[in-house]
């Protein structure tokens, strides 16, 4: 018996090893983008246009200096409008998937289909209308102008993702919840969300990556310089200080407008540990 | 009839969707209906405002070019949806079986951050690796391949492949995070009955894992085939739909029409119709899925 | 729990942190319990949110187009201290203050559309193209100049009877015409163009500059023979290198039927190809682009001038460097700056960044620093074409930036006034003083302000007539955009010449008969029934 066990035990740990390497070789492959951008923002014009591919000789440290600087003033624009527009998608969304998972009204397939529907629109035919009813609502150039289009523009995908994975929770969690005497949103917040961290946070990636990268409805909408967002804040820097004789420093640039998002990453994906909801289904 | 928790559900329903709905509403289903009901005009989206009918989407049918955009599509969607669904279940299978958690959540961050990347700066690097003395032809020359290197963009046979090989190696991104939290909420009790039936590997991921993960399958293949769809601006910046209309599909072709050639009508047309596509496919899509559970 | 601060910042701030660095080490503590990872989640997003209100709390609303003031926005950042310098002395005589704006180059169409469309635009904008004006005034949103540059600038010191219209550069009037002969911009900058090549290797190999097509080629034939890659180029339609030649070489070659494209002229009127002053004042109008259409005058598909042309550059095409299908125009002065090419075309603008990268490349690598100059585009000799020509290659020099001005139905004083500025600001006197203020080495399109010294080499020297009987991109942009990808087969060898005319021809008639259509009202449908009795077709 112990010498079977010891073989499949080796046998593991040989399969182990090969993920490692698989995974690593992967890693490696998909962090080459950001890779490429951090040489290059050590770079300045001569070795960019000399030698597109070199590690940087010398390397250009006041690059980040001025990165930094560049981007420190649009920061707070942007992680306010990011984190308002994720917050308010989150709630929404949930409470918009909870009633599509759970509920049955009349008019429940139509309703999911137009917002399925609503996901295949091409943007580009949206900007226009959409620039008139925030003109109409008042909402040119204040933060609300950003949040809200954002927040309506998000809210499909977040409700179809969340549903899906409502749909796969064991119904009996529920019942036995509402034997309890649970309110619906009490269920919710007290069974639902503690399973779905994981989907959760997927969906509050997706929506922070969409709205800090957004460029062009912070462009129509923003007129004022204190509301920029960083995308923004960082087209005006190319602009008005020729950074296009600097690609390095726009490199540093967008280098340090993603270290905050880096940092939330390491948080974001904390949830994803193995056994964490499982720990919950298993009761 | 309706009994009374039926109607109190209703209500219920209606609460909890309020907030979406006033959003959905205001901000997506007003501006779209605006925009979509140009495609009976012919109109620049300025001034010039003319009922025309039925005509944009008569012109659309005669118009090669719509064609054109149509078949780069197909092909577009051939190549990217097989991958990008099947790549990240592959990265999330090897996240979920390996089995020291610190080493997958490096592994997973590693695997996940570099969406941060600026679309902007990964179309420059590519840019830079598919030119002429660029490294992949460089590389080509290096080992004999040397007639092989060719303008990867420039190349009407190699446009639609280069443009999607700029996702590689495609096992990263979001699409990870939403297969893992599939993988995270299959309960355990399962696999560990399958596992006393003395499945092994590769029958665990067959039989349980793989029908437990059909909605994350399902959503990502339609999530990443309305990326093709709605994806025109990469193309834009890289190709602007060249060479010789080769990567044109038909997003940028309804923003060239709309916004570069002033024909915001026919762009609304070409709306309609790739909107009617879209839905076509999905219920037919949806249905071939219930038909197969 | 009552709000004090002094709890919110050990609470908010230093348990996060330490949780966060602690999870470093142990990311995944066994025992984390689901109510305590609530917690640390809803303090994360308070977190967030609160530093994000902190930083960003200094918003405020501003109040667009006071009265008594004027915004100009401009895409050319690089314009602005010289206009801004003389906004005060604008203010001074008018007592309208007026600012200047700048709006990022990317996406600036969508934000123009948009402020357009809502009627929040600026007063005055400094843009780029034709394309643009033409497209919003057509739609009627935009101040048509005609009738204003036909009187006098009142600004314009010493020659206060001049019509305004002469102030400018007569070429730069041309262009700045529809297909229907209307101008709703007014010229600002102009690019020149010319051959920048790498001396140290002319030196070596002992080339001199050429002066005619002849010499061009066998120019680049030496620079191939000695393993180089003579011309770097970019074939896209946001790089026009290839289709400036060919609009030079076109241009020559129609101007044998001058006379019979423009045939509403003032009495009299003769053109003469070593005159350019001749066609000063000479309209082509969309009537006659429609006639001249209709008899194959300007037909690619018919008229020998555009098979020659393409056939011309098709040649020139086999000297480019391999890649310039999938070239971005950025990219080509950076190669030809790494000594990767001999040659490329380009205008004024490339005179800055060419500098800054040689100045980059010096710092780091002295040794790879070369000496460059321009020279002109050769002449075309009975050698290099059958066809007949008159005068010499018209050195390609075009509109850069312009000013359009928004209409203001609701208020007209204020779009006057807009008008005004617009006047002030291209005065020769004050043009000449913004213009010392700046780094742009683009020509002014007023004659009599002088470039920066710098650009001489690519100030065009010897001018002949101008007419622009046709455009060999098109007539409107969707023909436009046929037109680059027709062009990119030709250059790449997909298509060949007759095919490249019939197809240009079939698209160029279609746009011409788009805008036919569109201009149906406004056209003199005597001249038309009398020349075109069984009308235009497409």
């Amino acid at each position: 018996m112990g010498g079977k066990e010891a073989v499949v035990n080796r046998v593991g740990i040989l399969r182990q090893w090969l993920l490692h390497g698989l995974l690593a070789i992967l890693a490696l492959l998909t962090a080459l983008p950001f890779a490429i951008m951090a040489v290059m923002s050590a770079k300045d014009l001569g070795q960019l246009t000399l030698s597109f591919w070199a590690w940087p000789s010398p390397f250009r440290w006041e690059n980040y200096w001025f990165g930094l600087r560049a981007t420190v003033q649009y920061l707070g624009n942007s992680i306010a409008v990011s984190a308002a527009v994720c917050v308010l998608t989150l709630v929404c969304a949930a409470l918009a998937a909870y009633a599509f998972s759970r509920f049955r009204f009349p008019g429940q397939k139509t309703l999911f289909g137009t917002l399925l529907l609503a996901l295949m629109i091409p943007s580009a035919l949206l900007l226009v209308p959409l620039f008139l009813v925030s003109r109409e609502l008042g909402l040119l150039d204040t933060v609300w102008g950003l949040v809200l289009p954002q927040t309506a523009g998000a809210l499909p995908l977040a409700i179809l993702l969340l549903r899906s994975f409502f749909d796969e929770l064991p119904r009996d969690l529920f019942d036995a919840a509402r034997i309890d005497g649970a309110s619906e949103l009490r269920v919710l917040w007290h069974v639902v969300v503690p399973l779905s961290v994981p989907v959760f946070s997927t969906v509050a990636i997706l929506n922070l990556l969409a709205s800090w990268n957004n460029y062009i409805w912070p462009l129509l909408t923003v007129q004022s310089e204190s509301l920029r967002t960083l995308p923004l804040g960082l087209a005006f820097l190319v602009f008005e200080q020729d950074l296009k004789f600097e690609p390095g420093k726009l490199m540093a640039a967008y280098l340090m407008a993603s270290l905050p998002l880096l940092i939330l990453f390491l948080f974001m994906t904390r949830p994803f540990v193995k056994g964490l909801t499982s720990g919950a289904l298993k009761e | 009839m309706t009994s009374a928790t039926d109607r109190s559900e209703r209500w219920r329903a209606a609460g909890f969707l309020l907030p979406a709905l006033a959003f959905f509403g205001l901000f997506v289903v007003l501006p779209a209906l605006s925009a979509l009901a140009l495609a009976f005009f012919r109109t620049d989206g300025l001034a010039m405002r003319e009922w025309v009918g039925t005509e944009n989407f008569r012109q659309l049918i005669d118009d090669p070019l719509f064609w054109k955009s149509i078949r780069n599509l197909l092909w577009f969607a051939l190549l990217t949806v097989p991958v990008q669904t099947l790549g990240p279940l592959f990265g999330a299978k090897l996240l979920y079986t390996l089995r020291s958690p610190r080493a997958a959540y490096w592994y997973r961050t590693l695997l996940v951050f570099p969406v941060l990347v600026p679309g902007v700066v990964t179309i420059l690097v590519w840019q830079e690796l598919y030119g002429a003395s660029g490294p992949i032809n460089l590389l080509l020359d290096a080992v004999g391949l040397g007639e092989h290197a060719r303008a990867w963009l420039g190349d009407p046979a190699t446009v639609v492949p280069a443009i999607v090989a700029i996702g590689l190696p495609f096992t990263g991104g979001v699409f990870l995070l939403i297969y893992l939290a599939g993988f995270l909420s299959i309960p355990p009790s399962l696999l560990e009955a399958a596992k006393l039936d003395g499945a092994g590997a590769l029958r665990l991921f067959a039989s349980v894992e793989l029908p437990m993960l059909r909605t994350q399958i399902g959503v990502i293949a339609l999530l990443s085939l309305l990326g093709v769809l709605q994806n025109f601006d990469n193309i834009q910046i890289l190709t602007n739909g060249g060479p010789m209309n080769a990567s044109l599909t038909p997003a940028l072709y309804l923003f060239r029409s709309g916004f570069e050639f002033g024909q915001l009508g026919y762009a609304s047309a070409l709306g309609v119709v790739l909107l009617a596509l879209c839905a076509a496919l999905t219920l037919l899509v949806r249905w071939a899925g219930r038909r197969q559970s | 729990m009552p709000f004090a601060p002094r709890n919110l910042i050990p609470k908010l701030l230093l348990k996060p942190a330490r949780d966060w660095w602690a999870s470093l080490y142990d990311p995944f503590p066994e025992d984390l319990p689901e109510r305590k990872l609530r917690r640390c989640w809803a303090r994360v997003g308070v977190l967030f949110l609160a530093l994000g209100m902190e930083v960003g709390s200094i918003w405020a609303e501003t109040g667009a187009g006071e009265r008594g003031q004027l915004t100009v926005v401009s895409i050319h950042e690089d314009l602005l201290p010289g206009i801004r310098a003389v906004l005060p002395e604008f203010a001074a005589k008018t007592g309208w203050s007026a600012e200047a704006q700048a709006v990022p180059y990317s996406a600036h169409e969508l934000w123009i559309r948009t402020q357009i469309l809502s009627r929040s635009a600026p007063d005055v904008l400094l843009v780029e193209s034709t394309d643009l004006p033409w497209r919003y005034g057509h739609s009627g949103l935009l101040v048509r100049w005609d009738a204003w540059l036909s009187q006098p600038n009142h600004y314009d010191g010493a020659h206060a009877s001049r019509p305004w219209i002469d102030t400018f550069q007569n070429e730069l009037i041309h262009q700045t015409r529809d297909a229907a002969g209307a101008i709703w911009c007014v010229p600002y900058t102009q690019y020149g163009v010319g051959f920048f090549y790498n001396r140290a290797v002319y030196d070596e190999l002992g080339l001199s500059p050429p002066r005619t097509w002849e010499e061009l080629l066998a120019n680049f034939a030496a620079v191939r023979a000695s393993g180089r890659s003579a011309l770097v180029t970019a074939v896209k339609p946001n790089d026009h290198q290839s289709l400036w030649m060919a609009d030079m070489i076109l241009e020559l070659q129609l101007r044998p039927v001058a006379e019979q494209v423009n045939v509403q002229t003032r009495a009299g009127w003769k053109f003469d190809a070593l005159d350019p002053e001749c066609t000063r004042g000479e309209v082509i109008t969309l009537e006659e682009r429609l006639v001249a259409f209709d008899r194959g005058l300007i037909d690619p598909a018919r008229a020998p001038a555009f098979r020659e042309t393409a056939r011309l550059i098709r040649r020139l095409a086999a000297e480019f460097r391999p890649d310039f299908l999938s070239l971005d125009g950025e990219e080509v002065p950076r190669v030809f700056a790494r000594g990767q090419s001999v040659h490329f075309l380009n205008g004024t603008w490339y005179l800055r960044p060419l500098t800054a990268m040689q100045r980059g490349i010096a710092e780091i690598a002295p040794e790879r620093v070369f000496p460059w100059a321009v020279f002109p585009f050769p002449e075309l000799t009975a050698q290099s074409t059958p066809l007949p020509r008159l005068g010499g290659i018209n050195q390609n020099s075009g509109l850069r930036a312009c000013f359009i001005v928004p209409r203001r139905p609701d208020d007209p004083d204020r779009e006057r006034r807009a008008i005004d500025l617009v006047r002030f600001l291209t005065a020769p006197a004050v043009a000449a003083e913004s213009f010392g203020r700046t780094a742009v080495y683009d020509l002014p399109a007023m004659p009599e302000v002088a470039p920066k010294p710098g650009a001489e080499p690519l100030v065009p020297k010897v001018r002949y007539a101008f007419l622009t009987l046709a455009q060999f991109r098109g007539y409107d942009a969707r023909s436009e955009g046929e037109f680059w990808n027709l062009w990119q087969g030709l250059l790449g060898g997909l298509i060949d010449e007759d095919e490249f005319v019939r197809r240009l021809g079939a698209s160029h008639r279609a746009a011409l008969f788009r805008l036919s259509q569109e201009k149906a009202a406004q056209m003199d449908r005597t001249f038309l029934r009398q020349q075109l009795p069984e009308g235009f077709r497409p």
